[in-house]
């Protein structure tokens, strides 16, 4: 109810009778008799709007998916941060992290929409209430790497290897396809990566149905042609082979993502062709490469991203900020108050067709061997046999294909593109050569104990103070005292050694003080073979000092004295055989 | 006013932003259990006049803020929510324009104590801070 105007009284008489004044239920005490002036005084009535202004109201309403069944146990209050007990055992308040939130983009200009990015609750929550499970905690920048995907069409997350673009595009496609913005999702990388993603994505992702692209043109006809399936995974090589079977059942696509998507930054070539020709709503391009290189490169990966954003001529000040909205990219030394110093990954893979079969027959003949030797099997026929399947699983003796340099090749692209400097370590000198001449494009060094030691050391300041160098190949045994490589970022182990403190001391070469930033270390593994189960019955092993031998030196000229790291049980077990004295006792 | 979806709970959050160049925006979010918003509403600036400063005095604040733009604001709300929360004393003069109830969200644990299963399982505080966002960039784009 509006509050009536204010209206002072008219006169004020000091021989008037009494008055009682009155406003807006206020009642005054009467006044008291005043004697200023003998005439009467007027007061010209004044009004005053008191009345408060009115209120126009604007109104958004959100149309939201059901929420989701609620298994959640209900939290105790947490007002305030966990606490942590100092030296002193006072408590002191842990730094709350600020959580990650989705923002609009810069080309979301409605202003409904803006706001309905401002009004989302933060990612964190988001994934909680969604009840998205994840077998590891994202570090805080995966989550800032999520939040900035989720409401992009156009983006590229340009982290630097080893930050978990893959993991951080995963858990968004997932976000996406719970709130059904996306329903159909095309992720293309490099057929060395294929195994990866299925893998990312089955880890990841697992709810999520994914089909595979592959085989016989047939038979992809008809992956291509499946429905409600959330995501389609198919190499670089096999879209472009399908490009005309794309377009002819019109395939269009909520997301495409391209891993290593720097792939097509020539616009002329076939490949960047083909995924422009895609139908797809949202473009997100993976490439750990920094984009500032080259003009050209960055305004055909924007081909793909956001057609006609940028264009050639621009400048590169133009360029940047044109794109600044749309890439996103983190080093390492800038996250890495929220990372380990050292990242460990598994980079497991399949063996190329030619490398199983090859596994197979040698395994099997291996096996049949053994058995047929019976009481008189020995550690060195073991060990024989184990030597064989490694390299098999390094390289096919017959083709020399190989699935570890397929991935390998893959990763040192990243690498060499980004200026950074790998290492690669193999407990064979041979193998170190093979390397070298596949990876000749990353102009890459050997050292091993087979060279001199005036081509070691020359091996080594060339490999710090040159550029075109990104690789330095080594053996296990060569890691010598002294030798420090902390410039170099990346490790990758092509095979394993069997002794974990022999790793880690080959890590070391690159992980130790004085390194600017944290180290990312690539074990490779072959799935289904040796590699595995030794890998198993390492981790296993509850003493891990027990396999600690005394000096690298030793190691590195006796490879079979690293045997002793395993017990004969487990060798033998490592092809279910019992050892010796067990059969010599069956028998 | 309608009843929120079959398994949805609505919950408001409501609050004012003053500025010294505009006036007063008023924003009502509101959120479903998990904390997805359903509706917001915001004002457009009020301004008082410097005769209304002196008038009203030290109740204006609860006048404006909680009366009538937080009623204006409530009014102007779709869905009934079960709970409206608000984050200072003054601003429970709404509780004057509206039947809901209204609790001021000054300390959690004594509130989902009060309240339980009502609140959402997210912190009482940050939706204040989305709606504050929402203003500001409603201030932006005029």
């Amino acid at each position: 109810m509006a509050t009536p105007p204010l209206e002072l009284p008219k006169t004020v008489s000091s021989s008037a009778s009494p008055q009682v004044l009155s406003w807006d239920g206020l009642t005054l005490p009467q006044p008291v008799p005043v004697c200023l002036r003998p005439e009467p005084i007027e007061v010209e009535r004044m009004s005053l709007a008191v009345s408060l202004p009115r209120v126009t109201v604007r109104s958004y309403a959100f149309h939201l998916p059901p929420a989701p069944p609620s298994s959640r146990q209900p939290r105790a209050a947490a007002a305030s941060p966990p606490t942590v007990k100092g030296d002193q055992g006072a408590e002191t308040a842990e730094p709350v992290r600020p959580r990650a939130r989705i923002k609009p983009p810069g080309d979301v200009v409605k202003l409904s929409e803006r706001i309905f990015y401002l009004l989302q609750p933060d990612l964190e929550t988001i994934l909680e209430t969604s009840e998205l499970v994840f077998p590891h905690d994202p570090y805080p920048f995966q989550y800032e790497g999520m939040a900035f995907l989720a409401p992009r069409h156009g983006a590229v997350l340009a982290d630097e290897m080893g930050l978990g673009k893959s993991m951080q595009a995963i858990s968004t496609i997932r976000l996406l396809v719970r709130s059904g913005e996306a329903r159909r999702v095309l992720v293309v990388c490099p057929k060395g990566l294929v195994s990866n993603w299925k893998r990312e994505l089955a880890e990841w992702a697992p709810e999520l149905v994914v089909a595979v692209i592959e085989g016989e043109p047939a038979r992809r006809r008809w992956q291509w042609k499946l429905e409600d399936v959330p995501v389609t995974l198919a190499n670089y090589e096999v879209l472009v082979r399908d490009e005309r079977l794309v377009e002819e059942l019109k395939l269009s696509y909520d997301l495409v993502v391209l891993d290593e998507a720097q792939r097509i930054k020539n616009r002329g070539s076939r490949t960047s062709e083909a995924v422009r020709g895609l139908r797809r709503r949202r473009s997100w391009a993976l490439t750990g490469t920094p984009v500032e290189n080259s003009a050209a490169d960055l305004v055909g990966l924007f081909e793909f991203v956001s057609p006609g954003m940028v264009h050639d001529g621009m400048t590169p000040r133009m360029l940047g900020e044109a794109v600044s909205d749309h890439v996103l990219r983190r080093s390492k030394d800038k996250v890495l108050k929220d990372l380990p110093p050292r990242i460990d990954r598994d980079a497991t893979l399949e063996l190329s067709s030619e490398q199983r079969e090859a596994y197979r027959l040698a395994e099997e003949e291996g096996v049949f061997r053994l058995t047929e030797m019976g009481p008189g099997a020995t550690i060195q026929h073991v060990f024989e046999l184990v030597v064989r399947l490694k390299q098999i699983c390094n390289f096919d003796p017959a083709t020399q294909v190989s699935s570890k340099v397929d991935r390998l090749e893959a990763e040192l692209e990243e690498v060499a593109a980004s200026g950074r400097k790998a290492l690669v370590f193999s407990q064979w000198v041979e193998t170190l050569g093979k390397l070298s001449k596949r990876l000749a494009r990353f102009g890459p060094l050997e050292y091993h104990g087979g060279m001199p030691t005036s081509a070691r050391d020359e091996a080594i300041k060339r490999f710090r103070e040159k550029s075109e160098h990104s690789v330095l190949m080594l053996s296990y045994g060569a890691g010598a005292v002294g030798l420090n490589l902390q410039f170099s970022e990346y490790v990758f182990l092509f095979d394993r050694w069997w002794n974990p403190a022999i790793e880690d001391q080959a890590i070391n070469r690159a992980h130790r003080i004085g390194g600017t930033g944290g180290v990312t270390v690539t074990r490779f593994l072959a799935t289904g073979t040796i590699e595995e189960r030794i890998d198993r019955v390492l981790a296993g092993k509850r003493d891990l000092s027990e396999m600690i031998l005394s000096t690298a030196e030793g190691l590195a000229l006796d490879s079979q004295r690293s045997m002793k790291g395993f017990t004969q049980e487990e060798l033998f077990s490592l092809f279910n055989l019992p050892p010796p004295a067990r059969r010599a006792a069956a028998a | 006013m309608q009843q929120p979806e079959e398994g949805r709970a609505a919950i408001g959050f409501l609050t004012t932003v003053a500025s010294a160049s505009h006036g007063v925006f008023g924003g009502y979010l509101l959120v479903d259990e998990v904390g997805r918003p359903l509706e917001f509403h915001c004002t457009a600036p009020v301004r008082v006049s410097r005769a209304q400063e002196i008038l009203y005095g030290p109740t204006l604040y609860g006048e404006l803020h909680g009366r009538r733009i937080g009623g204006s604001l409530v009014q102007a709300g779709n869905v009934k929510p079960r709970l409206v929360l608000v984050e200072s004393q003054q601003m429970m003069q709404l509780q004057e324009e509206t039947d809901l109830p209204v609790a001021v969200v000054d300390s959690e644990q004594p509130l989902r104590e009060r309240f339980g299963d009502l609140l959402p399982e997210i912190d009482l505080r940050e939706p204040f801070e989305r709606i504050r966002e929402a203003i500001a960039e409603a201030q932006r784009h005029g």
